[in-house]
């Protein structure tokens, strides 16, 4: 913890796939794994480090949940929590999407969680058909091949839509 | 979006994994490549530590006093909004009509109806329809049958690994009232089944009543036991009970047959009501 705090005003330089620069503290780049590991090699802080898959507005999205989650370390867990379905209430699935793919790749491990279960959260419910439009999934069966697809475990989960 | 999507498969594993079962099997119509992915061992593994809720019961019902077999099997489900519709053709895929035995992980554990002129165990997952066929072992026809099966504890991916405890009742030469318990386990490593060396020594009371349905927890309960899914070797040390060698079915697949008595007919009737948690748990080796 306290070397934590002893850096906190160093900073680093994030750079998004469509080419916007992000400064941030230290103690909240911290919370990738990915960046961890980048700083505790010997990449120089001076440096700009490239994100070429995460673009400005995801990465936005990424830090501010960093920050909160980096400055509210040691503070209440549900305070957290109700930050976390705060951030995501009213994402769409696009911007749902991108956050998935740029915590899996800045390995966020808190982050990549929630979002993941969001997405799952969103499809439970829907029919096969709802969900093939969702993730824009092209339909490879032919109608007899879903049939006989869906058929297969009918008798398990009667009464699903 | 699909193209990033599928660019690694950890993403849309680490979202599929964590639906219920029943989501998964309805979204198995999405595409072939979801079908692919949700059919996957490693996905299956990683969707299994999720806690699914109880998908419904089986019940069949036995004659007491008569040695012939009922043979139909009813599946009612328990998730349902609508009126329940009990189904009775779950295990038309198995090449004989068949006895359930045990539970365990979503796996079934069942036997051929007797009279059979060679009978056999089955251990199945009527999901997906496969189905594994062992020898009947070397004991009565009565014996009980409990199926072991932890997929937690196998962390290779190449094959369902279980086994098969049967226990049956004998007595002892020396003295009459004696009896005991002997265990004889099947491993789907060896494919063989072998005479477990341990033995329960029982108070004679009430152990004729018990034969039908040996109490499985008794040999279970200790969670500190290695139980020996995966085929280590078991210390089996000093333990009274069977437990290290004969392996421990979770408290959820036992199979406790109810006796009831039907007056109309006065025929005596146990019904087996064994509830049962779906996985999707492939058996192909």
């Amino acid at each position: 913890m306290a070397s934590s705090i002893e850096n906190n005003n160093e900073k680093l330089t994030l750079k998004s796939s469509d080419g916007e620069e992000f400064l941030v503290e230290k103690h909240v780049a911290l919370q990738s794994t990915l960046l961890q590991n980048m700083l505790d090699s010997d990449c120089s802080s001076a440096d700009v480090i490239p994100l070429p898959k995460i673009d400005a507005r995801t990465l936005a999205l990424v830090l501010g949940y960093c920050k909160k989650h980096a400055d509210a370390s040691s503070s209440k867990q549900g305070e957290l929590n109700s930050f976390d379905s705060e951030f995501l209430k009213d994402m769409d699935m696009g911007a749902l999407f991108n956050l998935v793919l740029a915590a899996n790749f800045m390995e966020i491990k808190g982050l990549l969680d929630i979002a993941a279960q969001k997405i799952a959260d969103t499809i439970k419910d829907k029919p096969h058909q709802e969900v093939r439009e969702i993730f824009h999934v092209e339909n490879d069966y032919t109608p007899e091949e879903e049939a006989a697809v869906r058929e297969e475990n009918r008798w398990a989960f009667e009464g699903f839509p | 979006m699909e193209d990033l999507w599928f660019a690694s498969n950890d993403i849309p594993i680490d979202v599929l994994s964590r639906l219920p079962l029943k989501t998964l099997l309805n979204i198995k119509c999405v595409s072939k490549q979801w079908h692919r992915l949700i059919s996957e061992r490693s996905f299956i593994r990683q969707q299994s530590e999720r806690k699914e809720p109880i998908s419904g019961f089986f019940f069949q019902e036995r004659f007491q006093w008569c040695d012939d077999d009922i043979r139909s099997i009813s599946y009612i489900p328990v998730n349902t909004e609508e009126a329940t519709k009990v189904r009775r053709s779950i295990f038309d895929f198995l090449p004989q009509s068949i006895v359930l035995l045990s539970v365990s992980n979503g796996l079934i554990c069942c036997r051929s109806c007797f009279p059979s002129p060679q009978p056999e165990v089955y251990i199945c997952n009527p999901l997906n329809k496969e189905w594994v066929t062992l020898p009947w072992p070397t004991v009565p026809k009565q014996s009980s049958l409990g199926l072991a099966f932890d997929p937690s504890r196998d962390t290779t991916d190449e094959s369902t690994n279980f086994k098969v405890v049967a226990v049956h009742q004998n007595e002892t030469e020396t003295e009459m009232e004696d009896l005991y318990f002997s265990y004889d386990v099947y491993s789907s490593k060896t494919k063989t089944w072998t005479r477990s060396k341990e033995i329960c020594q029982c108070n004679h009371i009430k152990t004729s009543v018990l034969t039908s349905s040996l109490p499985f927890p008794a040999i279970s309960d200790d969670t500190q036991s290695p139980t020996n899914l995966a085929g280590a070797p078991s210390d089996s040390g000093d333990h009274r009970r069977p437990s290290p060698d004969v392996l421990s079915p979770p408290a959820t697949s036992i199979v406790t047959p109810v006796t009831v008595f039907i007056e109309e007919e006065c025929t005596e009737l146990s019904i087996c009501p064994v509830h049962v948690l779906f996985a999707l748990y492939l058996l192909s080796f």
